[in-house]
């Protein structure tokens, strides 16, 4: 549709690093499900103990192929993270326009103007935000801006122990995540591409049943109430 | 393929029961001003009881309702960045401006309403509560087309709220079940019976002997409720199936909890809609009108729960709800409750201050203005 | 109502309402206080965008230059948060001297694919690490090697040495003095009130015999027991005190509770019954992997290296991989596609799916024959195979014959030999293939691989069979359905399985480890591992590689020579767990035999071919065979956690001071075996502390971790200001006690001069310089890597102990984490560069001619069927009828935590219980649903589970993951003198099937159960039932 994407961006300081778009790619083959990434991004961005700006789902998949052959049993691990979307809805709800988007794709939260409403958090499709209990406001991956800026990784694509974690910047066709994202055109998908949202977290080799949302058994999980 | 989930996080709640509160009051706040525009309208067959009821339902209501609202703002000390940086383009922005003009004119149209009676608090013994009499600002008359209007424009301004809350939520393409034409509609048509049930409960606190007779409810009231309740009870049980549909991923009605959830709001709706039908035939003596309110607050007040706290635990991605378990803290029941609290006092206090009024003026005196109200 | 009443209640309603709401609204009011004065209701952040990120420990400027950030430093070290010990870098504050965040050492071949050149300066290092280039030079920690960091700051940490008050056990302690603790631990008396306890000094007898009836236990000395849990990098000055100083025969350490069934049985096959040597995938090269009993990239030694590789290859067009175990890993992929499989099987049967897929091999010809053909080195070499095996040396095979399962010598059949007869000098007898006449392995044609013949000796006829005929008829005493009923899996898949091990040539191989740990494991691990032999894969570029080693350190080395020392002692005797020593060269064997009775069975087995057993260590002591102990101090290992049924057993005997009288433990933590200790001396955790330690295997190069301390301990310090740590503390008693090899002049340098031993840093910076300085050594060190290293705190001592010149070479190492060849090393060829030497033994001597105490039963030589047994022989589920325990229990590593990752809060936020596995089928059968609570029963005990329902487990199984349930490391609460240590607020983190292990019913001295021949654990397939509700 023609309708603006809203980006809260015009102020100076909101531009990032113009000229480049950032972007993660999962090589989901090569995710081992280890959880260095949770564990490094929870203490790279100090976030609270048992909030999370990246995740790591495991699941079990039993796949009937028909035959006679006894079920083949396997396993999947899908890293979460913000998908630093193109059409972030997140962006858009804002009230205060606390939450924006840089010139370089990245999604962040103005901490000091942050009303904490959640609105955002609601208005995401992939769980990606959520209310920092320590600082009081949204909170979110940030593709480690603070890091790529000075030319280092985020700490969750250094410390990868698969190494299925690469970011980049797509516009630089010479950069790794380009390179990759060309030699895989076709097994590239994101989450959820339905819900318009343009996500910038590309994974190679991720089920169509995991696309969506995960029809199966549910987790065990230990009931929580609010966290604030 | 069989997925079974080893290890997945649960997302978090992010909006927690304040939420709920909100809308509970803010709901009951801009049914009330609707009732009210046309209850006033009817006034010659509605009573001041019931008029004063609904208008304090409203003031009250629309006060208690941004309270909650900040509790839910975990930064509520930066309310103001709200105006600092108005964003046009979203609805909780444009509801921050929408909001205190509702309530200004929520308190502004429930003084215009109370003004006399409030006039009458010169009569008391207590010094206190006398000097409480200059808050009419003056000695002038209310005119009933000063108060139409006025109310009117409440009233309209109660369906903006009724239309950005109800949107705010309906934005949100992320939830299916919040985003979709039976979800606003849902709530608005339940925000009648919150309203009702509110009434009936200010109701139950002026109940006195002190009421005299022609001022107690009247047919007309009642009827009021009775159409409300029950064309209200029967659109949401109207809407309730169509929104419960909307769910992509899961069939709400296979899911056990569901089931419950929904019978028990049926339940509600069916015992509103028989509480509408007895309202026309019953007494209405407290322990009628408390039981009622009871039904109706607590099937207005459940059908929010349901739609907005039990909505948050369906995944967005993941196979099975995140469990919730309500908290007995400040999130959670406490703050239930003291937001309740704070209702009942308040209207504990306003009652029993037109009661003094009732209780020590003289008929004619009253009549009088009544009079003046319904003739200027 | 009157009106009084009804004011009365208003008044209430308003009260309570108002009430009510305040306290409702208190936090909201709270916040927008907080919020107007501090502009925020929360914690400020340091950055309105970036929040409370750290600050990047350096930057790339736009020349591409790297900037310092002077407030931090980045260090390497070495990570505990698991046994693979990688090396890791480490970010400190410099002014907090906190740690910041953890990520892979660059230079370090377990947290790197392909390792960065040693060459690197160290700021290039970084640089590498940075930006597009760091995507390729990735070098990573886990999520125990980031969280870990945790530990140095936990709450339950012990900084001080503590005595316990009360009884022992009860979780009450004081602190007292490191004066007082020495003395105390030394000189013994009335310790705790309970009577006299004996002190180090009065224990240390090293004439006396402890038991002059059997006088082969040895002197009195060995009546103190020293453990660590491994060797993480501090084992070398701790077998120095026992051994050398104290002389106490009596060290024992995680091995036979880590994976000793596994070891043991690679040892038979490497031959290497001394060291247990292993062989790893060429993971970079092989075509087709088989993992059986072990779970790479969910658990796995190394962890880290070994997933990095398989998450790789298996991007790769010409690589496949299965995994064969009762319970489905995370080692599986569905992202991958077709080339990883899973294959269930029934716990502890491995060897019949193994011995199935052999005997196809046999069937089929599926052997590396001219591999398995070369009798020995010389063959080797005229035919050009990388390796040699023992395959056509003959076994004499007469039930009779006084060396009956021994090989075949010159000496015995009248051919030439030197030296004397039956030593090593005197060769193996083998069947030339061509001329069928006998030969020896010294020829350099093949030999006949299948022999079964009697050859004509000076002393009569000796039947003989080749190693490789014992095998084939070992794997024929059964059929393949036989053994396809015994382990679950069907026939055809068997022998697909063979069939595909057998068509990628050497560029096979099969890998095993943690999944042997049930009784019957030894053979289990011996017949998976003999797959190898058997297509000839060893030393080959994609087969199985030999371990590359590391350099010398604290042993004898080219500056330092810590081995000699005056008045060194050589520890005597027989172990206390009976291993490694023949029973029937003991007095007690003698004396049964004299007295015409029959030496079988022994009140507990022996383990001939064993090394010292944790596993029987503690109940031997308490059990008093062969002997008792009087003090036992323990580093760091916790077998009352990690061993199975070993709680059950011996929980209560080890709190009653008569049974063990002095526990001294030297830990940072109160584990759950530290919590019966009498005295605990803090420890430095991994951080604070120095060490050095090798690779346990998976790396194809020479590589040596070499860690020093990046930040200050948190540990108390001496009078003397050392911060106190199991070094000072050994430093110290020794000297109090006047041993040999501390304190002065306690370390001959290559001169001869020697030198002091006073403190850790004594020890250490001289072991670097060893290091430094081997194999042709190392440069000096620049000005920027002692910068950028974060090394300059360490000058200081360095500048006390080093001469100037190892100064600059040692910082070299230290600045690097150590010394590591480069990767491009690895290969020599299509061969690995460091290769196994020994021959592969397709039949065990040792094992072949040594018998169960027990049984007085032979083992058998080569791998065999034998079903899980007791320690008499017993098959366990003759034991305990399937009828009445229809379930058997697997244990997996977590893939998240290890044993001691509970410590850290942020590993537990991801994961804190562990629910039991069950299928779908059995849970269908009792009713179980995810997330119900149910009761699992063993023959010993009895515990609480929740249960999480999936297809990923065998049918009658129950999985268990390890790492959860402690009892201690904070799961209770200590009392530090007046102050209680901090609970965890959950009530449970979940369950250990160790608190479910079997007691042996069959043996007369108690012990756990073991696995029959080598006396590793049993934590795998325990028999088991399970109730509900
Ligand atoms: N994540 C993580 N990694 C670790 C550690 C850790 O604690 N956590 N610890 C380190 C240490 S100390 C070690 S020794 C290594 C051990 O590494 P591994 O040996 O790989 O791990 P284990 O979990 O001991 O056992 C491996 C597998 O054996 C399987 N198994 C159990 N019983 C049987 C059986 O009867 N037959 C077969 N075929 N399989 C069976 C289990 O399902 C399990 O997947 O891991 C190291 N790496
Ligand atoms: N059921 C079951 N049992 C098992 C296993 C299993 O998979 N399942 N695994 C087995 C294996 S493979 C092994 S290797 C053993 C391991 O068993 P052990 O080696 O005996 O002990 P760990 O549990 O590794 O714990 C070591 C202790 O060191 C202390 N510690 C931790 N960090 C530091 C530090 O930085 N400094 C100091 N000074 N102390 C520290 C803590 O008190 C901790 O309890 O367990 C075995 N037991
Ligand atoms: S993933 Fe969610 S938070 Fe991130 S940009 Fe997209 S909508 Fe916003
Ligand atoms: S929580 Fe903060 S960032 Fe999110 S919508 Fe509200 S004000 Fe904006
Ligand atoms: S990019 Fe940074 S913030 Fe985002 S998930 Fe990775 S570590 Fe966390
Ligand atoms: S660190 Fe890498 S391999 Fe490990 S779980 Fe995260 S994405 Fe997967
Ligand atoms: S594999 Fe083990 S040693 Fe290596 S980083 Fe992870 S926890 Fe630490
Ligand atoms: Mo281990």
């Amino acid at each position: 549709s023609a309708t603006v994407i809203i980006r809260n961006n015009e102020a100076a300081d909101r531009k990032g690093m113009v000229g480049k778009r950032y972007a993660m790619l999962v090589d989901l083959r090569k995710c081992v499900g280890c959880q260095a990434c949770t564990i490094g991004c929870s203490i790279e961005n100090q976030a609270p103990i048992g909030q999370f700006r990246t995740t790591v789902k495991q699941y079990e998949v039993t796949l009937d192929n028909g035959s006679t052959e006894a079920k083949n049993v396997t396993s999947f691990m899908l890293p979460r993270l913000c998908n630093h979307c193109e059409n972030p809805p997140c962006v858009a709800v804002c009230p205060v326009q606390a939450t924006f988007q840089r010139e370089d794709g990245i999604v962040m939260v103005d901490n000091e103007r942050c009303v904490a409403c959640a609105y955002c958090v609601q208005a995401c499709p992939y769980d990606a935000r959520f209310i920092n209990e320590e600082t009081l406001t949204a909170d979110k991956c940030t593709f480690c801006a603070h890091r790529i800026e000075e030319g280092l990784l985020p700490a969750c694509v250094e410390t990868c122990v698969g190494g299925a974690r690469v970011i980049g910047d797509i516009k630089d066709l010479g950069s790794e995540i380009s390179l990759l994202m060309a030699k895989h055109r076709q097994e590239i998908k994101v989450l959820k591409p339905e819900a318009g949202t343009q996500p910038h977290v590309f994974y190679i080799s991720l089920d169509n049943q995991f696309v969506s949302n995960v029809e199966g058994k549910a987790a065990i999980y230990d009931p929580k109430g609010d966290r604030a | 393929m069989n997925i079974t989930e080893i290890l997945v996080p649960p997302q978090a709640l992010a909006w927690l029961p304040w939420a709920v509160q909100y809308f509970f009051y803010i709901g009951s706040a801009y049914a009330a001003a609707i009732l009210f525009v046309i209850s006033f309208i009817c006034r010659s067959h509605t009573s001041h009881q019931w008029r004063s009821a609904l208008v304090l339902v409203m003031a009250i209501s629309a006060v208690i309702g941004p309270i909650a609202l900040t509790a839910d703002l975990h930064q509520p000390g930066r309310s103001l960045h709200f105006f600092l940086h108005f964003t046009p383009w979203s609805w909780m922005s444009i509801g921050s401006l929408l909001l205190p003009t509702f309530s200004g004119l929520a308190v502004i149209t429930a003084w215009l309403y109370l003004r006399d009676d409030i006039a009458q608090l010169k009569q008391s013994s207590n010094i206190w509560i006398q000097r409480l009499s200059l808050l009419t600002l003056g000695q002038w008359k209310t005119s009933n087309k000063l108060m139409l209007s006025t109310a009117s424009l409440t009233g309209l301004s109660g369906l903006t709220i009724a239309l950005y809350t109800g949107l705010e939520i309906a934005v949100l393409a992320s939830r299916p079940l919040w985003h979709q034409p039976a979800s606003p509609l849902l709530w608005f048509v339940t925000a009648f019976i919150g309203a009702i049930g509110l009434s009936m409960v200010i109701v139950a606190l002026m109940k006195s002997q002190s009421v005299k007779k022609h001022e107690r409810m009247s047919l007309t009231d009642r009827k009021i409720i009775r159409h409300t309740l029950i064309l209200m009870s029967t659109l949401a049980m109207v809407f309730l199936p169509i929104w419960a549909s909307n769910h992509v991923h899961n069939n709400l009605f296979d899911i056990y909890e569901w089931q419950l959830r929904f019978a028990t709001l049926f339940i509600g709706f069916i015992a509103c809609i028989i509480v509408g039908i007895w309202v026309t035939r019953s007494t209405l003596k407290r322990p009628q009108l408390l039981l009622f309110s009871l039904v109706t607050l607590l099937s207005c007040w459940y059908l929010r729960w349901v739609t907005m706290m039990e909505v948050q635990t369906l995944p967005n991605y993941d196979a099975g709800p995140y469990p919730y378990s309500l908290p007995m803290g400040p999130n959670g029941l406490l703050g239930i409750l003291g937001m309740l609290g704070l209702w009942l006092a308040i209207a504990t206090v306003v009652t029993e201050l037109l009661n003094v009024k009732q209780s020590t003026h003289t008929r004619k005196n009253h009549a009088h203005s009544h009079e003046a109200l319904s003739n200027g | 109502m009157d009106n009084k009443r009804r004011q009365f209640l208003k008044s209430g309603l308003v009260v309570g309402g108002v009430g009510t709401f305040a306290a409702g609204y208190a936090s909201t009011t709270k916040h927008m206080v907080h919020g107007l004065i501090e502009g925020t209701s929360g914690e400020k952040t340091k950055h309105p965008h970036f929040g409370n990120s750290l600050d990047p420990e350096f930057k790339v400027n736009q020349q591409g230059r790297l900037i310092a950030n002077p407030d931090q430093r980045v260090a390497p070290s070495m990570c505990f948060g698991c046994w693979s010990l990688c090396g890791v870098r480490v970010r400190v504050d410099n002014n907090s001297d906190e740690i910041l965040r953890i990520s892979g050492n660059p230079y370090h071949p377990l947290s790197n694919e392909h390792q960065l050149p040693f060459d690197t300066p160290v700021k290039e290092a970084y640089l590498s690490l940075t930006g597009e280039a760091g995507l390729k030079g990735r070098s990573t920690a886990c999520a125990r090697g980031n969280g870990m960091l945790e530990i140095r700051n936990s709450p339950y940490r012990i900084t001080q040495p503590l005595k316990r008050v009360g009884k022992r056990g009860e979780g009450k302690w004081q602190p007292i003095s490191y004066e007082q603790l020495l003395t105390e631990v030394v000189e013994g008396g009335d310790l705790f009130g309970e009577g006299h306890v004996d002190g180090l000094r009065a224990i240390r007898d090293v004439n006396t015999p402890l038991d002059s009836e059997n006088p082969e236990y040895g002197p009195k000395a060995n009546q103190l027991l020293m453990t660590n849990a491994g060797n993480e990098g501090r084992d070398d000055i701790f077998k120095r005190f026992a051994f050398n100083s104290f002389g106490t025969r009596n060290f024992g350490h995680h091995g036979s509770y880590c994976g000793y069934a596994f070891r043991a049985g690679s040892g038979a096959l490497m031959n290497d019954l001394k060291k247990f040597a292993h062989v790893k995938p060429d993971i970079e090269h092989a075509e087709f992997i088989l993992y059986i009993g072990m779970s790479p990239a969910q658990a796995g030694n190394p962890f880290k290296r070994q997933a990095r590789q398989l998450a790789t290859a298996r991007t790769r067009d010409n690589f496949e991989y299965q995994v064969i175990s009762p319970t489905l890993p995370s080692s599986m992929s569905l992202a991958s596609g077709d080339n990883n499989r899973w294959q269930s099987i029934k716990p502890g049967t491995d060897s019949a799916l193994v011995l199935g897929m052999i005997q196809w091999m046999f069937d089929n010809n599926r052997l590396n024959d001219r591999f398995l053909s070369q009798p020995g080195p010389n063959a080797m070499q005229h035919a050009g195979t990388a390796h040699w095996c023992n395959a056509t040396h003959l076994v004499i095979s007469d039930a009779q014959h006084p060396r009956f399962g021994a090989f075949l010598r010159a000496s015995e059949v009248g051919l030439t030999f030197e030296g004397k007869p039956l030593s090593d000098s005197d060769p193996y007898v083998i069947v030339d293939a061509d001329s069928n006449a006998l030969g020896l392995h010294t020829q350099t044609a093949p030999a006949q691989l299948f022999v079964d013949r009697t050859i004509e000796g000076p002393n009569g006829d000796i039947r003989v069979k080749s190693s490789l005929q014992q095998l084939k008829e070992a794997t024929f005493k059964h059929e393949l359905s036989f053994y396809s009923e015994q382990c679950g899996i069907e026939t055809n898949k068997i022998i697909a399985l063979a069939d595909k091990f057998t068509s990628h040539g050497t560029k096979a191989v099969v890998d095993t480890h943690g999944g042997n740990m049930h009784s019957n494991g030894f053979y289990n691990a011996f017949s998976i591992l003999m797959l190898n032999a058997l297509i000839g894969n060893i030393n080959l570029k994609g087969g199985a590689m030999a371990k590359a080693g590391g350099y010398p350190t604290s042993g004898k080395g080219p500056r330092y020579d810590f081995t000699q020392f005056e008045g060194k002692v050589q520890p005597k005797g027989i172990f206390l767990s009976r291993s490694k020593f023949p029973y029937e060269k003991t007095s007690e064997y003698k004396r049964r035999v004299a007295a015409g009775e029959s030496p079988y069975p022994t009140r507990s087995p022996w383990y001939p071919i064993s090394s010292p057993l944790l596993t029987e260590h503690l109940s031997a002591a308490i059990d008093g065979y062969p002997y008792r102990l009087k003090a036992w101090i323990n580093h760091m290992a916790n077998p009352l956690y990690g061993v199975p049924g070993l709680a059950n057993l011996l929980g209560d005997k080890l709190k009653d001071p008569k049974e063990l009288p002095l526990i001294v433990s030297v830990d940072a933590f109160i584990n759950e075996t530290t919590a019966l200790s009498d005295y605990i001396v803090p420890d430095t955790v991994t951080y604070e502390s120095w060490g050095m330690t090798s690779p346990w295997h998976g790396v194809p190069t020479k590589a040596v971790t070499a860690r020093w301390p990046i930040v200050e301990a948190r540990t108390t310090k001496t009078a003397d200001g050392r911060s106190i740590n199991l070094e000072n503390f050994l430093i110290d008693t020794a000297k109090m006690m006047a041993l040999p090899g501390f304190g002065d002049n306690a370390i001959a340098d290559a001169k001869g001069k020697l030198h002091g031993l006073h403190s850790a840093e004594d020890f250490y910076l001289r072991s670097a310089a060893n290091l430094a300085y081997a194999a042709n050594g190392v440069p000096q060190a620049c000005g920027e890597d002692v910068y950028w290293s974060g090394l300059e705190r360490l000058l200081p001592d360095m500048k006390r102990v080093l001469t100037s010149e190892e100064l600059g070479k040692v910082a070299y190492i230290f600045a690097r984490g150590g010394r590591f060849e480069d990767a491009e090393k690895s290969y020599q060829g299509e061969q690995m560069k460091h290769k196994w030497s020994k021959p592969l033994a397709i039949w065990n001597e040792k094992v072949g001619t040594s018998r169960n105490t027990i049984t007085g039963e032979y083992y058998s030589g080569c791998p065999t069927w034998h079903p899980q047994k007791m320690a008499d022989g017993t098959p366990l589920d003759e034991q305990y009828p399937k009828s009445q325990w229809p379930f058997t229990l697997s244990n997996f590593k977590s893939n998240i935590h290890s044993a001691v990752s509970n410590l850290s809060p942020r590993l537990n936020s991801i994961k804190g219980v562990n629910p039991v596995y069950i299928n779908p089928v059995d849970a269908d059968k009792h009713g179980l649903s995810t997330g119900d609570i149910f009761t699992i029963t063993t023959p010993s005990s009895s515990i609480e589970a929740i249960a999480l329902i999936v297809d990923g487990v065998t049918p009658g199984t129950l999985g268990f993951e390890h790492g959860f349930g402690h009892k201690e490391l904070g799961e209770r609460a200590h009392w530090i003198g007046d102050t209680q240590q901090p609970v965890k607020m959950k009530t449970s983190d979940g369950v250990n099937i160790n608190d479910l292990g079997l007691t042996d019913p069959t043996r007369q001295g108690k012990g756990v159960l073991l696995d029959w021949v080598v006396g590793s654990a049993a934590r795998q397939a325990l028999p088991a039932k399970i109730s509900v509700g």
